[in-house]
């Protein structure tokens, strides 16, 4: 009895409590007043109802007076009372068989995240072959469903799997969100599966972006097929819009990416023998980075398809990097000569410099010059591998090879020597 | 069928409803309390509805929460599944997937947070969880309890892949070599073939390799060496596991075991060439010695928490995820240079170059000036027109001229004739009264014979200042031999000009070689025009005072050596030298002595050796001496005194005349002032201190010629103390003889 009181007193009071405010004196008010209104109104509505009443009393009337009337009342009420069963019953049904689906697929959800894939598969496609009517509480329950298979599919590197997913999802009315996983899910789907062409792909990713210009997944796959057809300038385009709309954990990757793209782009504009354009891009990757070596490299190499060789290396050594010196030893090594060590050293002031110059002299056959350098270099160096390395070739090329050979034992011994900072 | 047919006898009764409605209260409550029923049924109705809405809309949320998740829209998706969590704190999964969507939007602390509540408060084991757990961790820079949470997920979930690499990159980042080498290997074998497990191979042999290089440098050579085969049981051929395996050898074999090393790895031994490099970094070619390049880094950059090779400058480490901590492998390299133009031209060693080592050499930087003399003849012409600027004074960049040796003779000589063809620099020399010809002499003067060749095709030069410089280098070599080329080709004059102009030391040289009776000896030193005799004695031989001595006798006498030769009596090497010399000077340099005597300011020893020299004197001494007794008191009498003393029967001449000349003051004055006959008692007083029977006899004549009572009775006291003496010695004499 307490229970069912309980339940009464829930039924009951559940729906108010629900509704009205908390304030006991606002509560009173809102019980109280439509009670007055009724009893206030109550005698027109009365004299409505029956009249009403009256009407219906008087047609069922003279059914009542005969048998057959009576029995016609009977079955139209049985009939009646059938129907309002049926249509209850069939709704309580479809609403226990929806609440199963939605069911099954939070299983789904559940088993996805708690290591249990095959079960979470398996939870999915259930749903996702159910026929019933969807819960009103997520109609898109199959389509998400299928959603979901094609993501575990695509993780497991079947595309073909999760094609047949996608194929089946139900565009119409589905939910926004879904519709963004659904042109990201068949993108991937298509790239790792590879055989549609290019251009129908792009178009396809191009037309999803129209609808979702900010999903990143999309923008990145179409840069990655505007690069696959060389299209740099497009892909420049693109990884700006996934810089701008990554999220904070990936911006210093995509930012790296830009610049990665950018000098990509350069380096193709100056494949193409448009220097300008190159170095129109590597700015705008400076811009995008400063600290950023790359473009600085790009920079000079545009600078160098001009003709500034004294440029180009005054680009690079402002990078003060490795990347940068190793474009200058680049440079001395297929176009001897094509700065003076002075120019060098001037346009590129790094300790490394000093080494190139000295194999710079050497090379030249400027013993006495490349000795001095070296010595300069070793100086404020120490022997480390690439002072030791650059001095035995000087040497070398000054014809000391036993000199040459006694710094390479040494720089040698002094690597395999035992570090000094470690104690 | 008749039944029916009847019509009704009695009035039919009223309907229920009319029987209700004629009831007007029942009906009012009736229909009060149906509309009641439908009201609160309305109600009821509502309510639910309102929940299920709220129902749907939370399903809703949740369910395309995690779809946005899944699909990286991270904003929205966070913004919808902490809706969930408002209604409904107890959804694990919207938790989990909003935890990771904050890591997403890069606040790696606030989804710790949400793991862990998962964990401890839901008791969530999930593989996701926790290794989401331990990536937030490791995002917020917590690697050891990064590696703690990992290690659990991965005892929990032994073939998970991502648990495995969040554990790799934890114990990278927590520094855990050896684990992390450990892992790396069951990744491997969790890995499916392809490029990722390469990569993780190659990571793991590193890491074996650095958990050595560990050991190798704790002392544990043993552990060192199975790390090393662990590593190599990665695969690795990498320049670490060389280098350490390298190092290995090398602690324990020395460098032949090294040698050997070497040999296996089918290498050179150090030193050896054979083939081409395969590296090619900053600035090493193929040309790097192959030994080299196998154990040296291969990349230029290299990440300083777990060693990982880099090949560019990154913000986070690409294998422990440890931001800022790329560090490049030889910083040096890329340190920018000071004064790129000063390290050209100091390689160059041009003139700016040495223009500044002469300017720091001028500061008294050794190290400048030693580089002036390594650079040699390319510095010459600068340092001589520092030389020059500076003029006679100059020590400095001289000595660097003199220091470079005899080799930038030609160089020297190039400069010298540049400046002298500049007008503008000759006439700069002209207004200064500088000389660039007495610099180069004074730097020719220092060579020796090794630059002989070059002046004797000079000698015949008609240049009035290169002839300057062959005087004073023939002046420098010293050599009397080649010195009569000089002497065959140079007027006597020129020469005794360059020889007052010599220095010293160069000039103590020359004299000290020059033979007895030789036209040196003989004419050359001895001209009147020569003035460096200070140099000269200073140049005698103590012990063999030989050919300088007599030269410096034959020159006879000139105030400044007398002063000179007083100077140097209390020398301990040439003092005897020095009285020699005054010896055979004579009378002539008695009144210098006399006056030096005199002079109390003057070292107590040189004064001694003037007293003992001066109470050898004779009469001659004693007159000066007397000269030296004033009319009034002066501080040096009791010194005069003594020396006239010394002097003994000697001196009783002198005094007396100087008794009788009085000066034009004690003439005039005698009869005034009394104190003004200071000289003659000072006489009175040597004469009995003298107290030998001639100066008795003086006193006595003196007696007699004396009009001055006051002197009368000087000078019959001192009778009467000679008598008082005679008297006790003659007593004495008797009582000895009783």
């Amino acid at each position: 009895m307490g229970k069912l009181g309980d339940t009464l007193g829930k039924v009951v009071t559940g729906p108010l409590k629900a509704l009205i405010p908390k304030n006991p004196w606002i509560r009173l008010l809102l019980i109280a007043l439509p009670i007055l209104l009724v009893l206030a109104l109550l005698e027109p509505v009365l004299s409505l109802f029956e009249k009403g009443v009256d009407m219906f009393t008087r047609l069922l009337a003279p059914m009542l007076e005969s048998p057959g009337g009576r029995l016609l009342l009977l079955n139209v009420l049985l009939l009646a009372v059938l129907a309002v069963g049926f249509l209850v019953l069939r709704s309580r049904i479809r609403q226990l068989r929806s609440g199963l689906v939605l069911r099954r697929h939070l299983d789904g959800i559940a088993h996805l995240v708690g290591d249990q894939p095959r079960r979470a598969r398996e939870s999915f496609r259930r749903v996702a072959k159910s026929r019933g009517v969807p819960p009103s509480e997520y109609p898109a329950v199959v389509e998400d469903a299928k959603l979901k298979l094609a993501r575990i599919a695509l993780d497991e590197g079947n595309a073909d799997l999760a094609i047949r997913w996608l194929t089946r999802v139900r565009d119409r009315d589905l939910p926004k969100e879904l519709q963004r996983s659904l042109a990201q899910l068949r993108g991937q789907a298509f790239l790792e599966q590879g055989e549609i062409d290019a251009a129908t792909l792009r178009r396809e990713i191009e037309t999803a972006l129209d609808k979702f210009g900010n999903d990143t997944v999309l923008l990145a796959m179409l840069r990655d097929l505007a690069i696959q057809n060389g299209d740099f300038t497009g892909a420049v385009s693109l990884q700006e819009r996934v810089h701008k709309h990554a999220s904070p954990r990936r911006q210093p990757e995509e930012r790296r990416r830009l610049v990665h793209v950018l000098v990509q782009a350069g380096d193709a504009a100056l494949e193409k023998g448009e220097p300008d354009a190159a170095r129109t891009l590597a700015k705008r990757a400076h811009k995008v980075d400063p600290d950023a070596t790359a473009p600085s490299v790009l920079l000079g190499r545009a600078l160098l398809a001009k003709g500034d060789a004294k440029g180009a290396v005054r680009e690079w050594g402002r990078t003060r990097s490795a990347t940068g010196l190793e474009q200058v030893a680049k440079l001395l090594d297929e176009q001897p000569g094509a700065v003076s060590p002075r120019e060098l050293l001037e346009a590129c002031p790094v300790q490394g410099a000093v080494l190139l110059v000295a194999r710079e002299y050497a090379r030249r056959g400027d013993t006495a010059r490349a000795e001095r350098a070296a010595r300069q270099a070793a100086r404020e160096l120490g022997m480390s591998p690439s002072v030791a390395a650059v001095l035995a070739e000087v040497l070398e090329l000054c014809g000391r090879s036993a000199e040459a050979r006694q710094i390479t034992e040494e720089a040698v011994r002094r690597l395999v020597a035992p570090d000094p900072a470690a104690g | 069928m008749l039944a029916l047919q009847d019509p009704p006898s009695e009035p039919e009764p009223a309907g229920l409803l009319e029987r209700i409605a004629a009831e007007p209260a029942l009906v009012q409550l009736v229909l009060l309390a149906v509309v009641g029923i439908a009201f609160w049924f309305l109600i009821g109705r509502l309510s639910r509805a309102v929940r299920e809405a709220r129902g749907r809309a939370a399903m809703r949320d949740f369910l395309l929460g995690v779809e946005q998740a899944l699909h990286g829209d991270t904003k929205a998706a966070a913004a919808r599944l902490s809706r969930v969590l408002t209604e409904d704190p107890e959804n694990t999964t919207a938790r989990l997937f909003y935890a990771q969507t904050l890591a997403e939007l890069g606040e790696p602390g606030e989804a710790h947070k949400h793991h862990v509540q998962l964990a401890r408060g839901f008791g969530v084991q999930s593989r996701r969880n926790q290794v989401a757990l331990a990536q937030a961790l490791l995002d917020s820079g917590r690697s050891a309890d990064a590696v703690t949470a990992a290690r659990a997920a991965v005892d929990q979930h032994a073939g998970e892949l991502d648990a495995h690499r969040v554990l790799l990159r934890a114990q990278l980042a927590a520094g855990q070599p050896a684990d992390a080498g450990e892992t790396a290997q069951r990744l491997s074998l969790l890995l499916p073939s392809g490029a990722e497990r390469e990569r993780v191979r190659a990571e793991g042999a590193r890491a074996f390799a650095m958990a050595a290089k560990v050991s190798l440098g704790g002392g544990d050579p043993a552990t060192a060496r199975r790390l090393l085969a662990q590593a190599a049981q990665c695969g690795g051929d990498l320049p670490e596991i060389k280098r350490v395996a390298a190092k290995l050898e090398w602690a324990q074999n020395g460098d032949p075991g090294l040698a050997r090393h070497l040999v296996n790895l089918a290498l050179p031994a150090p030193g050896e060439s054979g083939g081409e490099a395969d590296v090619h970094l900053p600035v090493r070619s193929a040309a790097t010695p192959l030994a080299l390049a196998a154990i040296a880094p291969h990349a230029a950059y290299a990440c300083s928490n777990c060693g990982a090779p880099l090949p560019e400058p990154v913000p986070t480490c690409p294998h422990c995820g440890v931001h800022g901590s790329c560090r490049p492998t030889e910083p040096d390299l890329y340190r920018e240079l000071d004064s790129p133009v000063h390290v050209i031209d100091a390689i160059e060693e041009n003139r700016a170059h040495v223009q500044r080592l002469l300017q720091r050499a001028g500061s008294g930087r050794t190290e400048a000036a030693d580089e002036i003399v390594e650079i040699g003849a390319p510095a010459v012409e600068e340092t001589l027109a520092r030389a020059v600027e500076i003029g006679p004074e100059d020590e400095l960049f001289t000595s660097l001229l003199q220091r470079m040796g005899a080799e930038i003779l030609p160089a020297l000589f190039d400069a010298y004739r540049k400046r002298k063809d500049d007008w503008f620099q000759r006439f700069g020399e002209m207004l200064a009264r500088r000389s660039s010809a007495a610099v180069v002499g004074r730097v020719v003067q220092s060579f020796g014979r090794e630059a002989l060749p070059q002046f004797e095709a000079l000698l015949d030069s008609a240049d009035r200042d290169l002839r300057k410089v062959i005087i004073d280098y023939y002046i420098g070599l010293a050599d009397q031999a080649e010195f009569q080329k000089v002497l065959e080709r140079f007027p006597p004059v020129e020469v005794v000009g360059r020889l007052n102009e010599a220095p010293t030391e160069v000039l103590q040289r020359f004299v000290s070689s020059v033979e007895a009776g030789s036209f040196q000896a003989e004419v050359l030193l001895v001209e009147p025009t020569f003035n460096r005799d200070a140099d000269m004695f200073d140049s005698i031989d103590a012990r063999e005072p030989g050919v300088v001595e007599e030269i410096l006798a034959r020159r006879g006498f000139s105030r400044a050596t007398v002063r000179m030769l007083i100077d140097h009596l209390d020398d301990e090497l040439r003092g005897a030298a020095a009285g020699r010399l005054l010896d055979q000077l004579g009378d002539r340099a008695l009144d210098a002595q006399v006056s030096a005597y005199a002079d109390l300011d003057r070292r107590a020893t040189v004064r001694d050796r003037l007293r003992e020299r001066l109470s050898r004197g004779g009469p001659r001494a004693a007159a000066e001496l007397c000269e030296c007794l004033a009319a009034s008191p002066t501080p040096f009498d009791d010194d005069v005194l003594s020396v006239l003393v010394a002097l003994g029967d000697e001196a009783v001449g002198p005094l007396v005349e100087a008794y009788k000349q009085g000066s034009m003051l004690e003439k005039f004055a005698s009869a005034f002032v009394s104190r003004h006959s200071h000289r003659r008692s000072m006489i009175v007083r040597a004469l009995a201190q003298i107290g030998s029977v001639e100066a008795s006899g003086a006193l006595q004549s003196l007696r007699q010629a004396e009009t001055d009572s006051n002197l009368k009775l000087r000078l019959d006291q001192a009778l009467h103390r000679l008598e008082a003496a005679d008297d006790s010695d003659s007593e004495e004499d008797h009582g000895q003889a009783g």
